[in-house]
């Protein structure tokens, strides 16, 4: 046993004899307040433990990061033996020093020791994914059948004909029918149809002749898996969910390892097969209760938010489809825009989106058509955007020829919003109707600024709008003092990231929308280095994480999400990410500023 | 001056010239000590631990620990076994009192002695230094709950000090240590030193 608590990372990973040897070589310094503990041109000459007590690390004025409780600092400047930040106490500290010597040896021995202080961030971040997988495997084992959505099950008569039946399938869309003979309950499905023609069998047959009796059926509160051996060991593909003795729906074996697999298919095929608005919105509840069981999965945001993009398309398709006629679909296109576009937005968060309308298409009737939408789309739950970019909204609505001149005066004459919803357009994606649409007035954007410093200056300046992020820990300090310790991930990280890399993607004609597939590219194209992109990437997935997993939290406490997180909820390993990911953001930014010359217009 | 005389008397009074080290001066560095005793009587108490740590200026050289079991002459009651969790199996591995403290002087040498109630552990040594050295300890002593007392009263003069170990850690703001023996109460003697020092009451 040891003196002091190493059951924190990286501590964690050493074995006890390693914990007591490394405990055997520890002093205990003490600071007063605004002592500085370890500055530039210092010798690191040993890795700090806070026991009490609250240090800041500082860049010149700028508090970049703080250290409580078991926080180690620096792993970095330990490895590289030099520090450019100074270490300051900020309250009082009592700190454990490790020598460097001892630490060095350690991580030549044990290697998963070693890889914390030799991974590089985008390693780490991956490392904290793996965790959070491997901890959370076991919830799938515990789902329910309740879990699963459940087919509707379509229940007839015994005495309906078989091609009554047929047609009722085909109707509904379902392969199977539930046969209520008396008090006999049966099943007949499609495969069954076979047998009528091989043996000949007149088609008005009732169903009960020939539908299966013997049905096994499963609990709606039962385990996943145990519906799954019932299916495997009797041999047999359905099951009649029951609550109490009602049946409430069947369960395929398709449902379970689809719910296993890409649970995401059967929202898909319930969205397809909506014949109205309330049928959808069903489905819409069921994307955010998915995005909730696969993150708690450990299925990574990037991933889990380009799954999110595509039913969300696939549900304003058919939203659009339900209220729009057939003409106005054919001869105009609905695009998403903002997060949506770019595939960023996990929790419905707000309704970015317009309407480009081909020029000469009557607009009557256009303007009812698109409240319909944003109506339906806020009773799907999600709200209607603050800043009135909807198609209910006529700014929103475009003929070609308009947008061609709305596009001109974002560029030219940046005044007021002008740059903010060029922003958000150029990260338009289109969902319904002719993609042509939007595909030429993105053409037009880009020839309009090809070769515009100046512009790009301008559009890209808005990444200094807010305070750099890891200022935000200076915030941190003070507004604690008030009890309010909150970090706003949007401004401080997300924002900074998504906007200097559209700002990037739009001068270097990389037509991506996904911030991480625009970093790809950059970096193919050379415009970014490898390792920056990367780094970036991973920095934007883990604070859209972060996002998520507070706003989940939030949702389940009947709360909108927001970007606000406070971070004393957070675990230490993930405030060091935090930390992690606003020094990428800060270096991002510098580079940036660089690039597009911000100091110079 | 009067402390001078004495310790003047002391050092004509050693026995041994190996043990002038004890009036050796270590500017800057202190060494803060706690015992492990069968009982809080001095007549009767026998050491069981002694941990004591070195602090120079303001680091606690927690690396330099000095940790020894002692094996009392007598076996320790089941009353005290339930406090300081030494068993009389744990302590069968231990040095007799003398080499243990012998060992505790050549650690300290000069160096100033802090403790919390550290009047007791030194009464309690002198037991075993005297017959040793042929005087007490001779190193000047620092004593915690007296510098903490000065510290409050000089905050509020009128009020009672709680002069509770724990209420000390808590004002003070030091870490608790989920250990408890000789060696880690003295890192924790040593920590509300520091913490005292800097409060000008070092």
């Amino acid at each position: 046993m040891t003196r002091f608590d190493f059951n924190h990372p990286p501590f964690d990973q050493l074995e006890p004899a390693e914990r007591q040897s490394l405990e055997a070589q520890a002093d205990i310094v003490f600071f007063g307040d605004d002592e500085t503990i370890l500055g530039p041109g210092d010798t690191v000459d040993a890795l700090w433990i806070v026991l009490k007590g609250i240090v800041r690390e500082m860049a010149g004025d700028e508090v970049i990061g703080v250290y409580r409780k078991d926080d180690v600092f620096d792993a970095r400047a330990l490895v590289t033996g030099a520090t450019a930040h100074r270490f300051v106490v900020h309250e009082e500290a009592l700190l454990l020093s490790l020598p460097r010597a001892a630490l060095i040896a350690l991580t030549e021995r044990n290697l998963r020791f070693g890889a914390y202080f030799f991974a590089s961030v985008s390693e780490k971040f991956g490392a904290l994914w793996e965790r959070s997988g491997s901890r959370e495997l076991q919830t799938l084992l515990t789902a329910t059948v309740g879990d699963v959505e459940l087919r509707t099950p379509v229940c007839v008569e015994g005495s309906l004909s078989l091609r009554e039946a047929a047609r009722t399938m085909k109707e509904n869309k379902v392969k199977s029918l539930l046969v209520r003979d008396g008090e006999r309950l049966g099943i007949y499905t499609t495969t069954d149809f076979r047998e009528v023609i091989i043996e000949g069998i007149p088609y008005d047959t009732p169903l009960a002749a020939l539908a299966n009796f013997k049905l096994a059926s499963v609990s709606r509160d039962d385990f996943l898996f145990n519906a799954l051996l019932t299916m495997t060991r009797s041999n047999i593909r359905r099951l009649v969910v029951l609550e109490g003795s009602e049946a409430v729906g069947i369960l395929s074996q398709v449902d379970v390892l689809s719910y296993f697999s890409n649970h995401s298919h059967l929202i898909a095929q319930r969205i397809a097969r909506a014949t109205t608005l309330a049928e959808l919105a069903g489905a819409a509840r069921q994307i955010t209760r998915l995005t909730s069981i696969l993150n708690s999965h450990g299925v990574k945001p990037v991933q889990l938010a380009r799954l999110v993009q595509t039913l969300n398309a696939q549900l304003f398709e058919r939203t659009w489809a339900l209220v729009a006629p057939g003409e106005l679909v054919a001869n105009s296109c609905l695009v998403v825009m903002g997060s949506e576009g770019r595939g960023e937005q996990i929790l419905k968060t707000d309704q970015d989106n317009a309407l480009i309308i081909r020029d000469g298409f009557p607009a009557d009737g256009v303007e009812a058509t698109c409240q319909a939408f944003s109506a339906a789309l806020e009773q799907f739950g999600y709200p209607p955007c603050p800043g009135g970019i909807m198609v209910c909204n006529a700014a929103w609505r475009f003929c070609e020829s308009a947008l061609a001149g709305q596009l001109r005066q974002w560029t030219w004459q940046p005044a007021g919003d002008a740059l903010m919803n060029l922003a958000i357009f150029v990260d338009a994606e289109a969902v319904a109707g002719d993609a042509g649409l939007l595909a030429a007035a993105k053409a037009q954007l880009g020839e309009l600024v090809a070769d515009d410093a100046a512009f790009y200056a301008r559009f890209a300046a808005a990444i200094e709008q807010f305070d750099t992020p890891l200022g935000l820990f200076a915030q941190l300090l003070t507004r604690e003092a008030d009890g309010q310790a909150v970090l706003d991930l949007k401004k401080g990280g997300i924002f900074p990231i998504v906007h200097g890399t559209r700002a990037l993607a739009l001068e270097n004609g990389v037509h991506a929308c996904n911030t991480h597939e625009r970093l790809l590219e950059l970096a193919r194209l050379g415009v970014l280095g490898e390792e920056m992109a990367e780094e970036v990437g991973e920095a934007l997935a883990f604070l859209l994480g972060v996002r998520l997993a507070s706003g989940l939290a939030a949702l389940e406490d009947g709360q909108a999400p927001g970007n606000l997180v406070a971070p004393e909820r957070l675990s230490a390993p993930e405030r060091d990410l935090l930390k992690d990911a606003f020094a990428v953001v800060k270096r991002y930014k510098q580079q940036l500023r660089h690039h597009f010359k911000l100091g110079s217009f | 001056m009067l402390a001078a005389i004495k310790r003047g008397w002391q050092k004509r009074s050693l026995r041994d010239d190996r043990y002038l080290a004890l009036f050796d001066e270590h500017p800057d560095e202190l060494v803060s000590v706690d015992c492990e005793t069968t009982s809080l009587n001095v007549g009767e108490a026998e050491l069981l631990s002694i941990g004591a740590v070195k602090i120079r200026g303001n680091r606690i050289l927690a690396s330099e620990t000095f940790d020894v079991l002692v094996r009392p002459e007598h076996r320790p009651g089941a009353k005290n076994v339930s406090v300081h969790g030494l068993r009389p199996r744990d302590l069968s591995a231990g040095l007799t009192p003398a080499d243990a403290v012998g060992r505790l002087l050549d650690f300290i040498g000069g160096r100033p002695l802090v403790g919390y109630y550290l009047e007791f552990d030194v009464a309690v040594l002198n037991k075993y230094v005297k017959p040793l050295i042929g005087s007490t300890l001779p190193n000047r002593q620092v004593e915690i709950s007296a510098r903490y007392y000065d510290y409050k009263f000089r905050q509020h003069p009128d009020s009672h000090v709680d002069l509770k170990l724990q209420t000390l850690i808590d004002e003070l703001k030091v870490p608790a240590l989920p250990r408890h023996d000789a060696a880690g109460d003295a890192i924790t003697a040593a920590m509300l030193y520091l913490a005292l020092k800097r409060r000008g009451f070092g």
